[in-house]
């Protein structure tokens, strides 16, 4: 939970005097869910359902339970999803199958928990409208450019999407990294310059990701395009000098050692044969 | 091999017999050990944790008693071996009991090592994942050697001794100790060739003994130096580390060399002369040791740098009467004791030896703690047992059981060998005969 | 529930690590196998079974293709040290924004099964000088490019890898603790006495996930690099309410805190970032942000900790 305006905590502070006032309810859990949309750049559907829940104002997983996927205002159910540790259930939705289309043109999903023992029930509802966003990249009088289309179907008509504004991502190791925003045109088109500066893998390739992010209407929608344009990152081979840290110590230290031991055990090896010599002559004499 | 009449009269006794007060003093000295032991198997059962040892004060008396005993093991390396290399010939009657302190104190010392390590068992991985940029592994190797050397230092001059006492007739011990003293002595019969052989061995040995030991105590020192903490990070360590070893391994000779002649009667074979001549060296390294732990806190006091202020800070507050005692008491109080000719008594230069002991231990400890307690980020702990050092029981029964193994050890190898070299007194007579 | 996460998290390793067997598993998930579209009978093995992945895709593979992979010990100690190729992780540190909230040490402390005692992250409260401000500081483990932990170790039990992530391999300390005096951070803590924490069942050690730890043996904050190695940034960075840690691979420039992603060299250039204690030499991989513009005052931070916590801030000063 992000808490930046003093003004907030109060209100929160408010409203836990008030509940703590409602006596020893605090005891059930009352658990959140999140229902979200997904369509990656192969067209492919996914349904992600996050059940979570409040505890000391940290907001904390609840894994192992079974949230019911639905779609369809007459909820048809679509899968019985046990949640992972992060408390998420997913189900990617076949592009065979048919989604039930609502009068206005919408898919509807609903996912529900049913509670159990200590733990409230929960449920969540969006509605999808098919967005189909097209990317391509391509260099415009040398000018990294990328050219943007979206547009939604209604019966069999394509119709623009316009006035709607989306982000260009450079793909990367943990989150993806906002590179340039716009917002698409009557015709439903979008031109963007790409920057020149962003860093990609060491030989320069990027996967560039244009993406509706959480869109009310379109939910999470994104196209990818691996390109050329990132410049060369600065890696270098795993360098295998030896170091005070690496495995393998510095030359000039095994070198010193060496010198050192052989010096001082070839005096050792000296006396010990000394000795020897003592007991060699001890015998010698007494055979004498 | 014969030796001479009264001599072997006079030093024998304490190996043919043993008198009831041994037995007790030996006694003591064992349930002292035995308590050691208890509280090294409570530190085993129930982990570190009995310790006064934290986070961040992770060396303590443990680290202080090794730094400590390998120091007194420099007793054997600088009489023994510079002695016999300049061929001083006072130091005849006291070569036995050096070389005794270096190679007792470099057995018990790196014991402490193993009580500080947190698995013991692991002990061996030294040997199989060493890494060779850690000083730890140079300290590894190089107590290993140092070991080595003064094994075989030591046993070169017990060579003659025991092939006298193999000779000696008239010596009444139990036939297995005659024995020992016949294997021991590899047939030695003092031809011109076996006394030539022995003669560049112990040389040769004697050398490398004073080399190893100052490469021993450098890498010891080197420990604390590589490591950014301030105090610690310092040039000077390496012969400030030395020279402070051999300043304690005078004052340990020079209280061994009292209880020795009190308790064996030696007073014929270690005079005032010698308790003067050495305590002329203890004289020599207190200067150079104050000289160097004067020129190190002066540079450290001089300059601005906040670590070290705050370490200087720490040192004259905290630690303020320790740090005097130490410092102040422990280098300039035997100076003026044995500087003084007025002074200049067995008893007292053995008061003045002992305080220069204890501060030097004090000394050590001032360098290993109050740098701990000075991290580099102030310590921020609510537990008020996690930020400052004291030693529990544990850690001090183990230091007790360290000196009294030490002084059972010296008690057992009294009983074995002569505590004064017969080889080496008979010498002097033949270099007086000469004359 | 850490129990779940530690399977979890060992079966997803199991899937991204290595196990060919189980990497037609995931691709079979790709292809679009669903619970909604049964493809039984499209290859000619015939046999086929279903799977429920750790996503909680229920997926179809051919049972022939399916091999069982148990790691031993000794593999996944070998990986740790190779670390990930390519990458050099860092981590960004904003004190403008951190108000002691202490959700970072608790989530590193549950992640690796830590004794309340043990902190991984430690938070300081710091004033440099007594006409300076006071600001809250957070200290994971730098993962030093010089790490004189590492340098001084006598056995290898503490490494640095490629990917700038310093590791301890609690199976090879043998407690000198002579790393707790190299490193000048404090980063490392000690098990003094047995922290009684048992392996979780099917778990096998991981010096990457380092638990439990053990007694005896030094542990400190490892950047959770089975985390990382699952393109997940560490638990404290995703814990913190206040989005102060942000963590990223420097090749790509980048650093998220899991909720806004940011350009690393701009973020440095904007925010005037610097290492703590550059004049030491050690190369940190962590950079922090001055407490400029603060958004909570300091005092703010002394607030919500119980007592205990507070306690440790009492003598907090200028020094």
């Amino acid at each position: 939970m992000k808490v930046h305006q003093y003004s907030i905590l109060l209100i929160l502070n408010i409203v836990t005097l008030f509940t703590s006032n409602t006596g020893y309810a605090q005891e059930k859990i009352s658990p959140n869910l999140k229902l979200q949309y997904f369509k990656n750049t192969d067209d492919q559907r996914l349904l992600k359902a996050t059940l979570t829940f409040t505890q000391k104002r940290n907001e904390k997983p609840l894994p192992n339970r079974e949230v019911t996927f639905y779609a369809g205002s007459k909820k048809e159910i679509l899968a019985k999803i046990i949640t992972n540790e992060k408390g998420t259930a997913s189900i990617q939705l076949s592009n065979d199958y048919k989604l039930p289309l609502e009068k206005d043109g919408t898919w509807f999903f609903s996912s529900d928990f049913t509670g159990k023992d200590s733990i409230d029930a929960a449920s969540s509802e969006i509605s999808i409208k098919d967005v189909h966003l097209e990317m391509t990249a391509n260099l415009v009088d040398s000018i990294k450019t990328i050219n943007l289309k979206a547009y939604t179907s209604d019966n069999g008509k394509n119709i623009p999407v316009s006035g709607e504004a989306i982000n260009i991502f450079a793909a990367r190791m943990f989150n993806p990294l906002p590179i340039i925003d716009g917002t698409f045109d009557s015709n439903g088109t979008l031109s963007l310059e790409f920057p020149s500066d962003v860093p990609g893998d060491k030989d320069g390739n990027l996967t560039i990701i244009a993406k509706f992010d959480d869109h009310p209407t379109f939910g999470n929608v994104e196209k990818r395009e691996v390109s050329q344009w990132g410049i060369p990152s600065r890696y270098q081979e795993p360098n295998t000098h030896r170091a005070l840290w690496t495995k393998g110590a510095p030359t000039w230290m095994i070198v010193a050692l060496t010198i050192m031991l052989i010096g001082v055990w070839g005096h050792y090896m000296y006396a010990i044969i000394c000795l020897i010599r003592i007991k060699r002559s001890a015998k010698k004499e007494k055979n004498n | 091999m014969q030796a001479d009449n009264k001599l072997l009269k006079d030093l024998t006794p304490e190996i043919e017999g043993t008198k009831a007060s041994w037995y007790i003093t030996f006694s003591i000295f064992f349930i002292i050990f035995v308590i050691g032991i208890y509280g090294l198997v409570q530190q085993i059962s129930k982990g570190h944790i009995v310790t006064g040892m934290r986070d961040n004060v992770v060396w303590g008396v443990y680290i202080v008693n090794f730094i400590f005993f390998m120091g007194l093991s420099y007793a054997g390396a600088i009489l023994s071996g510079a002695l016999h290399l300049f061929h001083t010939s006072w130091r005849r009657p006291i070569i036995r009991l050096a070389e005794l302190i270096t190679v007792i104190s470099l057995v018990i010392g790196p014991f402490f090592i193993f009580f500080c390590i947190g698995r013991l068992d692991r002990l061996y991985f030294l040997f199989i994942h060493p890494r060779i940029q850690s000083p730890i592994t140079w300290d590894v190797i190089a107590i290993c050697t140092d070991l080595v050397g003064c094994f075989i230092f030591l046993y070169l001059s017990f060579i003659e001794d025991f092939a006298i006492l193999r000779d000696y007739k008239e010596l009444e011990v139990p036939n297995w100790k005659k024995k020992v003293y016949s294997i021991l002595s590899l047939g030695f019969t003092g031809t011109e060739q076996q006394r030539k052989i022995i003669a560049s061995a112990r040389t040769i040995m004697a050398t490398m003994i004073i080399a190893i030991a100052i490469i021993v105590y450098s890498v010891l020192s080197w420990i604390f130096g590589v490591t950014l903490q301030p105090g610690w990070h310092s040039t000077i360590f390496g012969p400030y580390f030395v020279i402070s070893a051999v300043f304690s391994g005078t004052g340990i000779l020079i209280i061994l060399m009292w209880i020795f002649r009190k308790i064996y009667h030696l007073e014929n074979y270690i005079t005032l002369r010698h308790f003067k001549n050495v305590g002329v060296l203890l004289i020599v390294v207190s200067a150079f040791y104050g000289y160097f732990t004067f020129s190190d806190y002066l540079t450290k006091w001089y300059g601005s740098v906040k670590m070290d202020s705050l370490l200087i800070d720490k040192l004259f507050s905290d630690y303020y009467s320790l740090f005097i005692f130490a410092n102040y008491v422990g280098i300039l109080l035997p100076i003026i004791i044995i500087g003084l000719p007025k002074f200049r008594t067995i008893r007292n230069i053995t008061i003045a030896a002992a305080i220069a002991l204890v501060a030097l231990w004090i000394n050590r400890y001032l360098i290993v703690v109050p740098t701990l307690e000075t991290p580099f980020l102030p310590i921020q702990d609510s537990r008020a047992e996690w930020v400052h050092y004291s030693p529990t029981w544990v850690e001090w029964s183990l230091t007790l059981a360290g000196i009294s193994v030490f002084g059972m050890l010296f008690m057992l190898v009294s009983k074995i060998a002569p505590i004064i070299s017969i080889s080496e007194m008979q010498e002097i007579d033949e270099e007086e005969l000469l004359k | 529930m850490a129990k779940n996460e530690l399977e979890q998290s060992s079966r997803r390793k199991f899937l991204k690590k290595f196990g060919m067997g189980v990497g037609v598993l995931s691709i079979a998930g790709v292809a679009g196998a669903s619970v909604l579209n049964s493809k039984t009978g499209k290859t000619s093995s015939g046999k086929r079974i279903k799977l429920l992945t750790a996503d909680g895709k229920l997926v179809e593979a051919n049972a022939d293709d399916l091999t069982e992979v148990t790691l031993s010990t000794d593999t996944l100690k070998e990986e740790a040290r190779k670390g990930l190729t390519g990458r050099k992780f860092v981590m960004v540190i904003d004190l403008a924004k951190c108000k002691n909230a202490r959700k970072c040490v608790e989530a590193c402390q549950e992640g690796h099964m830590l004794p309340k005692s043990h902190e991984w992250i430690r938070l300081y409260l710091l004033q440099d000088d007594k006409e300076t401000s006071r600001y809250w500081f957070p200290r994971p483990c730098f993962h030093c490019d010089k790490p004189m932990c590492v340098s001084v170790c006598p056995v290898g039990a503490t490494y640095k890898r490629h990917d700038g992530i310093v590791l301890v391999d609690n199976q090879r300390c043998i407690g000198c603790k002579f790393c707790m005096t190299g490193c000048p951070y404090s980063a490392r803590v000690f098990n003094w006495k047995d922290p009684e924490v048992k392996m979780p069942e099917g778990h096998q050690y991981d010096p990457e996930l380092n638990i439990p730890p053990v007694e005896g043996t030094v542990g400190k904050c490892i950047f959770c690099a089975d985390r990382v190695r699952k393109n997940e940034i560490p638990r404290c960075a995703a814990a913190c309410p206040m989005g102060v840690i942000y963590f990223g691979d420097i090749y790509e420039d980048t650093v998220t805190n899991g909720v806004e992603t940011l350009r690393l060299s701009k973020l440095m250039t904007d925010r005037g970032g610097f290492r703590y204690r550059e004049d030491l030499g050690t190369l940190p991989s962590v950079f922090y942000l001055p407490p400029t513009q603060r958004m909570f005052p300091v005092e703010r931070g002394l607030e919500n900790p119980d007592s205990t916590i507070k306690e440790r801030y009492k003598n907090a000063g200028p020094r």
